[in-house]
């Protein structure tokens, strides 16, 4: 996935490409049949055929806008893989039966089914359309609807997710504190430029899980993480300042540690500890500082992104994960080379993995990376078409997309789920369980399904072997518990 | 049974008529003829990626070629080729064609940097300088071919691209006049480098070592004696009875500067009023004693694609 939280509509191309197929074959049957019959005979029938690929053809070129779908069926039908050659092949077949079921005289019910497939293939095609045209005005940043029983949960077998929380912010991340309690971070307000953090308080009396603000203000939140009682936050903005003549983009990337002065259970007192990273600059406006780690020594990791999509960037630290002491002191570069590296955890032995948004420009992927102190990864080099550029590290593993990450200690799930990474695609929605294997000095990955959460954006362990999960879209936090 | 001439005849009835229809019905939607050929959208190509080479305006030649009636010329240069056809195949192959009394060397790879609607916008654009675009003959080229991407493959070395970017943006200061972030206005003030990468090295290398061997059109400074002071800058489009600059001021900032032609105080015997220079206004950057920074530049260069 190329940006790090972007929406996938449908594709209607086969049922375009099935529409065709189908009234192709069928006119091009009862039009054969006409002509060698007789036209006069068939010519009611030759017409309605005639009027039908007309109108289908219209219908699946507005379906598939910015394309000709009978120029893209004749050159391009091939390059959509099975998929669509299955859907061509039932099409065709389809329409031919139709054609023969409406040129026999004798079985009514055989004329009936042909047109009820050609009107049911149209709907669909209205349908999809209908939901992508309507959905971008259901989908108000402040609209906080539920995808309801339309969403399929799963998981492997021995763990069931459970809906936790439904929430007024947007979730990007998720952390435990160390008693436990469950905190989201999110976009919030009207437009979503409003930053919070909340945390998931019990309520006694029904058993359900309802969010208290404990923190706001503060825009962008990508990453937040927990150290010797305070709250730290990785965030950033959009600002732009014409300078003499050329409009530049400002370093507005930050880390805020946040204190509770007073002991309400509210922040009340925010520091920011590094400033001036590049913030969510375009030409990519996605890409900023996301999440942030703590190892056992203290020192706190920041993953930086890139700005640009594919190009040479000029900040230092853009496309980075910085190593500093808790507070902002002694900042170095601990690994650079990354697109959008999105979280970071701590896995086996101390060793550093992170999630990258590094689907390059064959669309491989988003990178699962071990990070190893002053190696480089290779980004922009990598997906630069048509160069090969020696001496950066691969990843160790692509998934789909790649968002929050987060190992499983010894014991923190039940056996043969433990000592493991587990990784958020937000792209296809699933959390696969990654097992390491040592090999040398890095790890060979091997990833299978653990649960599907739709949206997933970033996922956290805490006690009695829960695995928390925050969908972005949904606003929603699930969990997902032995059974 | 039907005889086998009218079941023929029914198969081609059906082909034509199926097919006839099908396509007619699209086209209502997707008009197959100047709609989707943008000729605008062929200028801004052409401003981007050719103009530092060749121009359209002027019949002299500058670096490349001057393309000035190349729609006209482009039809009779070979025969049996359509103008579409040559021009497509001179961008997507620099080296198929040779115009008459002109020698040098047309990076190879910029048709990669190109969608197939792009480089159609493009051709489109280049039939109608002395020629008219036939948007059927233009929708009808090949799709570009995508073995030319390997020849291009060039192996580089981590350190030595890292090294580079390091240079550029900071003791070469190449960075202070070529951005590369693709800011509205980045070509104002040097030509974009976008395309850096789809150069030979060796074309890179001569730009950098003699800066001067070429200046692009755009970037020819240009001396004016305004009130007693010499103001100097690229000259900008301007009214006939003005002369209009783009100087910088003594922050370095871009300044457009425009005065009236008749204020302006002759610079020698003939009455010119405007002196423009052969030399480029980009530094001669004195590299390290050995080559390796140049090398390092190169490789660095050559990523920007």
């Amino acid at each position: 996935m190329n940006t790090s939280l972007g929406y996938e509509p449908i594709s209607t191309a086969s049922f375009v490409y099935f529409l065709i197929a189908y009234v192709g074959g069928a006119c091009l049957l009862i039009a054969g049949v006409a002509a060698a019959d007789g036209f006069r005979k068939h010519g009611i029938r030759l017409a309605t055929a005639i009027i039908c690929l007309g109108v289908a053809v219209v219908v699946a070129s507005l379906a598939m806008p910015g394309e000709n779908p009978v120029i893209q069926l004749a050159v391009k039908a091939k390059e959509g893989g099975r998929t669509h050659l299955v859907m061509l092949m039932t099409g065709l077949f389809s329409g031919l039966i139709s054609a023969l079921g409406l040129l026999s005289v004798e079985q009514r019910w055989k004329r009936v089914l042909g047109p009820c497939l050609y009107v049911a293939t149209i709907l669909c095609l209205f349908a999809i359309v209908l939901r992508q045209r309507v959905s971008a005005y259901l989908e108000i940043p402040t609209a906080t609807g539920s995808s309801g029983s339309m969403v399929q949960r799963s998981s492997v077998s021995g763990f069931r997710v459970e809906l936790m929380a439904e929430l007024s912010i947007a979730p990007t991340s998720i952390a435990v504190d160390s008693a436990g309690h469950v905190y989201v971070a999110g976009y919030a307000g009207i437009a979503l430029q409003n930053g919070e953090v909340v945390q998931l308080v019990r309520n006694a009396a029904t058993g359900t899980y309802e969010a208290r603000s404990v923190a706001e203000r503060l825009s962008r939140p990508h990453g937040i993480a927990f150290y010797a009682g305070d709250l730290y936050v990785s965030r950033a903005g959009q600002f732009a300042k014409a300078n003499r003549g050329k409009i530049e983009q400002q370093d507005t990337g930050a880390v805020t540690r946040l204190q509770d002065l007073n002991g309400d259970g509210r922040y009340d007192y925010y520091t920011d500890i590094i400033s001036g990273l590049p913030g969510a600059q375009t030409p990519d406006g996605l890409h900023q500082n996301n999440g942030i780690a703590f190892d056992k020594k203290g020192k706190l990791y920041v993953t930086v992104g890139a700005p640009t999509d594919h190009g040479p960037y000029s900040h230092p630290n853009a496309g980075t994960i910085l190593k500093m002491d808790a507070d902002g002191k002694n900042v170095a570069i601990f690994a650079k080379g990354l697109r959008n590296p999105f979280d970071l955890t701590f896995g086996p032995g101390g060793d550093l993995f992170c999630t990258d948004n590094d689907s390059d420009n064959d669309g491989q992927g988003d990178e699962l990376n071990h990070v190893v102190e002053g190696k480089h990864y290779g980004f922009p080099y990598t997906s630069v078409k048509g160069i090969e550029v020696s001496g950066s590290q691969p990843p160790i593993a692509r998934l789909t997309s790649a968002q929050g990450i987060v190992y499983a200690a010894k014991g923190s799930l039940p056996a043969g789920f433990d000592e493991s990474l587990y990784v958020a695609s937000y792209g296809d929605g699933h959390i696969n369980q990654v097992k390491l294997v040592q090999k040398g000095n890095s790890y060979i990955a091997q990833t299978s399904f653990f649960a599907s959460v739709p949206n997933i954006v970033d996922l956290a362990i805490g006690p009695e072997s829960t695995v928390y999960a925050c969908s972005h879209h949904d606003r929603k936090v699930y969990r997902i518990v032995p059974q | 049974m039907r005889s086998l001439p009218r079941i023929v005849f029914g198969c081609v009835v059906a082909c034509l008529l199926t097919g006839m229809v099908a396509i007619c019905a699209s086209a209502t939607m997707f008009p197959l003829d100047s709609r989707r050929v943008d000729v605008g959208a062929g200028r801004n190509e052409f401003s981007k990626r050719c103009a530092s080479c060749h121009t359209v305006s002027s019949d002299q030649a500058t670096y490349g070629p001057s393309l000035q009636n190349i729609g006209l010329a482009a039809a009779s240069r070979v025969d049996g080729v359509a103008a579409e056809r040559y021009i497509f195949d001179s961008i997507v192959d620099p080296s198929a064609f040779r115009a008459p009394g002109t020698s040098g060397e047309m990076p190879k790879g910029l048709a990669g940097q190109l969608s197939a609607e792009q480089l159609g916008n493009l051709v489109a654009f280049l039939c109608e300088q002395g020629g008219k675009a036939r948007y059927r003959a233009i929708m009808a080229l090949p799709a570009r071919p995508q073995a030319s991407k390997d020849e291009l493959r060039v192996n580089l070395n981590l350190a030595s691209v890292e090294h580079g970017k390091q240079l550029f943006f900071g003791k070469a200061q190449c960075s202070s006049c070529h951005w590369l972030d693709g800011s509205p206005g980045a070509m104002l003030r040097a030509p974009e480098l976008l395309n850096a990468g789809v150069f030979s090295r060796d074309a890179l290398r001569q730009a950098i070592v003699d800066p001067s061997k070429h200046v692009a059109p755009a970037y020819v400074e240009s001396t004016v004696l305004y009130d007693g002071m010499t103001v100097s800058g690229y000259r900008l489009p301007s009214k006939p009875d003005r002369v209009k600059l783009l100087s910088t001021d003594n922050t370095g900032a871009l300044l457009p500067v425009s005065i009236k032609v008749n204020e302006l105080e002759p610079l020698n015997a003939n009455g010119d009023v405007v002196r423009t220079s052969t030399m480029s206004p980009m530094p001669v950057y004195k590299f390290a004693e050995n080559a390796d920074e140049l090398e390092a530049l190169l490789d660095f260069l050559l990523t920007i694609r």
